[in-house]
């Protein structure tokens, strides 16, 4: 007997090819579950590594600039003012987990002070640098000269700002204006003013505040900042998420080192901070332990030298 | 029994390892670009990192090696850029000096990091604020000693009354002061009788002046002998005799060869001829050894340190302040010091003896000059880093 066409398949036939198909479908399946695992933890890596390197560029950043002043004797005896702390130190407080400081956020040079009322210090805007735009919530630090012949009686007095605003330099250029107020401590502000010369240095500064913190809105850990004479309650998560403060690898901690590179808690002391960073991934993802997906860590170390306490 | 050739099976392996291998592809093609993005990323920090470092390291070699010459003399308000400094691995730094006041400076330094056709790939600014530091004019006198000095003959002339140099009354701030001693000693100044017509002041001479202290050899306002010492310009570190004049680089333009120990700055100004390049060239000269002997023929101006003794044998001019502090011994014709001397005289057989046609003429504007031309820039004592953007 002659069979001129086979249609179908044998009950045999079809059993080896579905066994045949669950068997490559299922490798196929495994690869692709295993790449896309790879994939998704791979990304998530990569993020948290941008994370916690954008935060120590930002801490770095953010710090590096702090630093001190001292109102020395000489420069009491000029201007009939003692603070109750000569040491003015930008760190405000300091903790493990937080760090309250001061922040400059602009530096110009005095074209022209008057002492009259308004009091005001104008600043040349041609030679004005500015991370942001100067509020009347900052603080202005001016350059105070006294003698000329000595650098021993030169401070940084330190001021409010009333309020800002344009005007002209007297010889050329426009101006940036701070009306400003004495501190409450005994500063004699037309003392100070009558005392600066003309091409000195100003700086802005924000106090701030950095922060380890848990976000309410994801109840994930996160660096916050806050500016404190900005008059802000809540922390801006800056990065994050971070692991959580409180174990052995905390998501932020500051510790602050001396001259001799030794742990110090006294504010005046510190001359470098070193800051270490745990960021974690945002989901978890199966590591080398395929069978279990668990969220992912990275630590990341850095050490901060505080620019302006070195001398 | 024939086997029969199957057509138009209707399979899907391909169509599912096509899919496959797509999925893959982009799941690799992610998971590269990502790889890709984050290399960059570091790549972008590291060359932020290496431009960061190349313009701190441009403040600190302007303060390293404050340049008196060229940066004293800018005016207020104008700026210097400095030449581009490379460094290993494509970094390089541009420093900006500002003269913000008479005192002040800013030094804005933009450091680099370009690829290997000079590409920039980052850039960073950082700023120091810099204050002359100079010596303060404690000179009382024309000659200040410890101990008493030999006067010898009729021809030399200690003259405490405040002059200007001669050809220097055209300078800006040079004018005359109130008029100062001739000689100054913590004993007796010696000087004997004869000696007196010699001597001119306001007084002529003060003998055991309680001013005369070992700090007014070595304290001048913010700045000490051995500050002064470290931040020399020239250091001479043996005793054989100098010979020092002003001299000029080849050029063209010709300018005043700051590079040659041997040229101390021009003491002398029109009518007389002068090297007019190195009039405002005023160094810090530091003698190291047990005694610095001057040549004849010999001149310069600006801040003479010495740590032992200082001889002078003749045809001898300077402008400004000198301090030894062993003694002095000065002889031979034609010496002439402008501004003011001081001898401390530290050891047991140092002796002071003044003879020949020697003029020792007190000048504040000399001194002033000298001051303000030698003084050198020191980070501000506080809060003088800066961040500029």
């Amino acid at each position: 007997m002659t069979v001129r066409t086979h249609r179908g398949f044998t009950m045999v036939e079809l059993m080896i090819a579905l066994v045949l198909t669950l068997a490559v479908g299922g490798v196929a399946y495994q690869m692709l579950l295993r790449n896309s695992r790879v994939s998704r933890a791979q990304s998530e890596q990569i993020g948290v590594q941008d994370n916690v390197r954008s935060g120590a560029l930002i801490i770095t950043n953010e710090l590096r600039e702090v630093g001190y002043d001292v109102v020395t004797a000489d420069a009491t005896a000029e201007l009939g003012y003692a603070p109750a702390a000569p040491t003015r130190t930008d760190l405000l407080a300091i903790n493990p987990s937080y760090i309250t400081y001061r922040a400059t956020r602009g530096l110009g040079f005095v074209c022209q002070v008057t002492t009259a009322a308004p009091a005001t210090v104008l600043v040349r805007r041609g030679s004005w640098q500015e991370l942001r735009a100067p509020k009347t919530t900052d603080s202005l630090l001016l350059y105070v000269e006294n003698q000329p012949n000595t650098a021993n009686d030169d401070a940084w007095v330190h001021l409010g700002i009333v309020a800002t605003g344009a005007q002209n330099c007297p010889v050329g250029g426009a101006g940036l204006a701070f009306q400003v107020a004495a501190p409450a401590d005994g500063l004699n502000l037309t003392t100070a003013l009558n005392a600066v010369d003309v091409g000195a240095p100003v700086r802005v500064t924000e106090v701030m505040r950095m922060e380890h913190y848990v976000d309410a809105a994801d109840g994930q850990p996160y660096l916050g900042m806050r500016s404190i004479s900005g008059g802000e309650l809540t922390l801006r998560p800056v990065i994050g998420p971070l692991a959580a403060n409180g174990g052995a690898d905390p998501g932020l901690a500051f510790e602050f080192l001396d001259a001799n590179n030794a742990a110090t808690g006294v504010l005046a002391n510190v001359r470098v901070i070193r800051v270490a960073l745990r960021g974690v991934t945002d989901q978890a993802v199966y590591g080398r332990k395929a069978y279990e997906a668990t969220v992912d860590t990275l630590g990341l170390t850095t050490r901060v030298a505080l620019r302006n306490t070195l001398r | 029994m024939r086997i029969s050739r199957v057509h138009g099976e209707r399979g899907m392996a391909l169509a599912v390892a096509i899919f496959a291998l797509v999925v893959i592809g982009a799941l690799v093609a992610g998971a590269f670009f990502a790889g890709n993005q984050e290399q960059r990323t570091a790549r972008s920090s590291m060359y932020a990192a290496a431009a960061a470092d190349a313009a701190e390291a441009g403040t600190a070699v302007v303060m390293a090696d404050w340049d008196q010459f060229n940066l004293n003399t800018i005016p207020v308000g104008d700026s210097m850029t400095l030449p581009v400094t490379s460094l290993a691995g494509r970094a390089a730094y541009v420093p900006t000096v500002t003269r913000l006041n008479d005192e002040l400076f800013l030094i804005r330094s933009v450091g680099t990091r370009t690829d290997y056709a000079g590409n920039v790939l980052a850039q960073r600014s950082v700023g120091l604020l810099a204050r002359l530091s100079y010596v303060t004019a404690t000179a009382n006198a024309a000659v200040t000693v410890t101990k008493p000095i030999k006067f010898n003959g009729n021809a030399f002339q200690v003259i405490g009354n405040d002059s200007v140099p001669k050809g220097w009354g055209a300078e800006p701030d040079c004018k005359t002061g109130p008029n100062k001693a001739g000689v100054r000693s913590a004993t007796t100044t010696g000087a004997s009788s004869g000696d007196t017509d010699n001597l001119f002041g306001d007084p002529a001479q003060v003998a055991n002046d309680p001013s005369v202290t070992s700090d007014f050899f070595n304290i001048f306002g913010d700045v000490t002998f051995d500050e002064l010492k470290q931040n020399a310009d020239i250091v001479i570190p043996y005793d054989t005799p100098q010979q020092p004049a002003p001299s000029l680089t080849a050029g063209p333009p010709q300018r005043c060869n700051v590079g040659d120990w041997n040229n101390w700055g021009e003491p002398r100004r029109a009518p007389d001829a002068y090297v007019n390049q190195c009039t405002g060239y005023f160094p810090i000269i530091y003698a190291s050894g047990s005694s610095l002997k001057m040549s004849s023929g010999s001149r310069g101006q600006g801040l003479l340190l010495v740590e032992g003794d200082l001889e002078i044998v003749g045809g001898f001019e300077f402008s400004g302040l000198i301090v030894a502090k062993g003694g002095i011994k000065i002889n031979g014709n034609g010496n002439k010091v402008t501004g003011a001397l001081l001898a401390q005289d530290v050891a047991i057989d140092d002796e002071n003896s003044i003879s020949g046609n020697t003029t020792l003429q007190f000048s504040s504007c000399a001194l002033n000059k000298a001051i303000k031309g030698s003084a050198f820039g020191e980070p501000l004592a506080n809060r003088s880093w800066v961040q500029l953007y």
